[in-house]
C-alpha cells in the first residue's frame, strides 16, 4: 500500500509526466520548423538586398516599405497570440527601442511582421502592441493578405506552418536592414539578446 | 415509484455528465499543452521549460486562481496579461472554457479543497487528472486507510 503523501506525489507525477508527453507530441509552436529553444540566437551577417513591398499597419494604413529607405530597420516576425518565443523577441525589440537616443531613434525604424494573418488583424495588433509599450512613432505591426505576405516571409527566410487557429510554426528570424535596404544582420533561432542587437544597430547607423 | 424515477433520472443525468466530462479530456489537455505549458508548467506552478528565459516570474496557479473568479481568470485568458499573449481573438468561447476548467482544476492541487469545488473536477477532468491529485492529502486522511 502506497501512503497518502506518497499516492499524491505519484499521481501528481503520472500527470505531468502525461502533460510532458503531450507537450513533446505536440510540439511547441516553433519546434517542428526551427528547431528553436530558449537559448541564445545564431547571429550571421549576410547581404540580402529587400525588394519593396505593401502591407497594413496596425492602424489599418497602408504601408510601403520603400518609404523606410535611408533608415537603419529592425525587423522580427510573429504573432500575437505565440504562446512561446514571440513575447520574447518583441520584448527585447522594446528593450532596443528604449535604449536609443533621440537622433538614433530618428534613423530607425521597428517592423514587427505578423505570421498569422487570420488572426492578427490591424486591431489585434495595435492591442499587442499597446500590451508591450511600443512606441509607434518608429515601430509598425504590420499584417496583409497571406499572398502579400508570402513573399516577405520569403525574402527572409522565414518558414510558415499554420498548425491551428492562432497556432503557428514559423522559422524565428529577426533581421537588421542598413540604410540602402540591404539585409546586413541576421539573429536566428531564438529571441536576440537586446544589448547585442543593440550594438549591431548603432554599427549600421554609424556607417554611411 | 416516483422515487425510483428520479433515481433513474439522476443516475442518467450522473453518467452523461462523467461520459461528457471523459469527451473534453483530449481537448483540454491539448489546448493547455499547446497554450499554456510552456510557460506555466505541467501541473500549473509556473515551472514550464520558458520560464527562464521570461521577464517576468510565472505565478503559481495555487497562489493565483485561488481567490479569481471564473470570470476574472477568462478575462485573462482572453486579454493577455504582461508577457501572455491575450487568446480571445484566436480561441472559440469552448476553448477559453476548457482552459479556465483547466487552470482552476490545477489550482486545486496540495489544497485542501472545499465541497463545492469538488464537483468540478468530477465532472470534468476524472479522466485527465487522478483523483487523489486533485483532492490531495486532506481527503485520503479523512477518508481512513484503504
Amino acid at each position: 500500500m502506497i501512503s497518502p503523501p506518497g499516492s499524491r506525489a505519484l499521481a501528481g507525477a503520472l500527470s505531468a509526466a502525461a502533460l510532458l508527453v503531450y507537450f513533446h507530441s505536440k510540439g511547441l509552436a516553433h519546434d517542428p520548423v526551427s528547431g528553436s529553444s530558449p537559448g541564445a540566437a545564431v547571429r550571421r551577417t549576410v547581404n540580402v538586398p529587400i525588394g519593396d513591398f505593401s502591407l497594413t499597419d496596425q492602424d489599418g494604413q497602408a504601408f510601403r516599405f520603400i518609404s523606410l529607405k535611408g533608415k537603419v530597420l529592425l525587423v522580427t516576425f510573429f504573432y500575437t497570440t505565440c504562446p512561446d518565443l514571440c513575447p520574447l523577441v518583441t520584448t527585447s525589440v522594446r528593450a532596443v527601442q528604449k535604449a536609443l537616443n533621440a537622433w538614433e531613434r530618428d534613423g530607425t525604424f521597428f517592423l514587427s511582421i505578423t505570421t498569422d494573418p487570420d488572426v492578427d488583424v490591424p486591431a489585434v495588433l495595435k492591442s499587442y502592441a499597446g500590451r508591450y509599450g511600443a512606441d509607434l512613432a518608429n515601430w509598425s505591426f504590420l499584417t496583409g493578405e497571406p499572398r502579400a505576405l508570402a513573399p516577405v516571409w520569403k525574402a527572409f527566410g522565414v518558414k510558415v506552418e499554420r498548425k491551428a487557429r492562432g497556432l503557428v510554426d514559423h522559422t524565428l528570424v529577426t533581421g537588421l536592414i542598413d540604410r540602402k535596404g540591404v539585409l546586413r544582420i541576421v539573429y536566428h533561432g531564438a529571441a536576440p539578446d537586446a544589448e547585442k542587437v543593440l550594438r549591431d544597430l548603432r554599427g549600421l547607423l554609424a556607417s554611411r | 415509484m416516483q422515487d425510483m424515477t428520479s433515481a433513474r433520472f439522476l443516475t442518467l443525468l450522473a453518467v452523461l455528465l462523467l461520459v461528457a466530462g471523459c469527451l473534453r479530456k483530449e481537448e483540454m489537455q491539448l489546448t493547455y499543452a499547446q497554450r499554456c505549458l510552456g510557460c506555466h508548467g505541467p501541473t500549473g506552478r509556473g515551472d514550464g521549460p520558458l520560464t527562464h528565459a521570461l521577464p517576468a516570474r510565472v505565478p503559481d496557479f495555487r497562489d493565483t486562481v485561488r481567490d479569481k473568479t471564473v470570470f476574472e481568470i477568462r478575462g485573462v485568458i482572453r486579454q493577455g496579461s504582461g508577457v501572455m499573449p491575450a487568446f480571445g481573438p484566436a480561441l472559440e468561447n469552448w476553448q477559453i472554457q476548457d482552459m479556465v476548467r483547466f487552470v482552476r482544476i490545477l489550482s486545486m492541487e496540495g489544497r485542501t479543497v472545499e465541497w463545492w469545488e469538488k464537483f468540478e473536477p468530477f465532472v470534468w477532468a476524472h479522466c485527465t487528472v487522478p483523483w487523489q491529485y486533485v483532492y490531495g492529502v486532506e481527503r485520503e486522511t479523512k477518508g481512513g486507510e484503504s
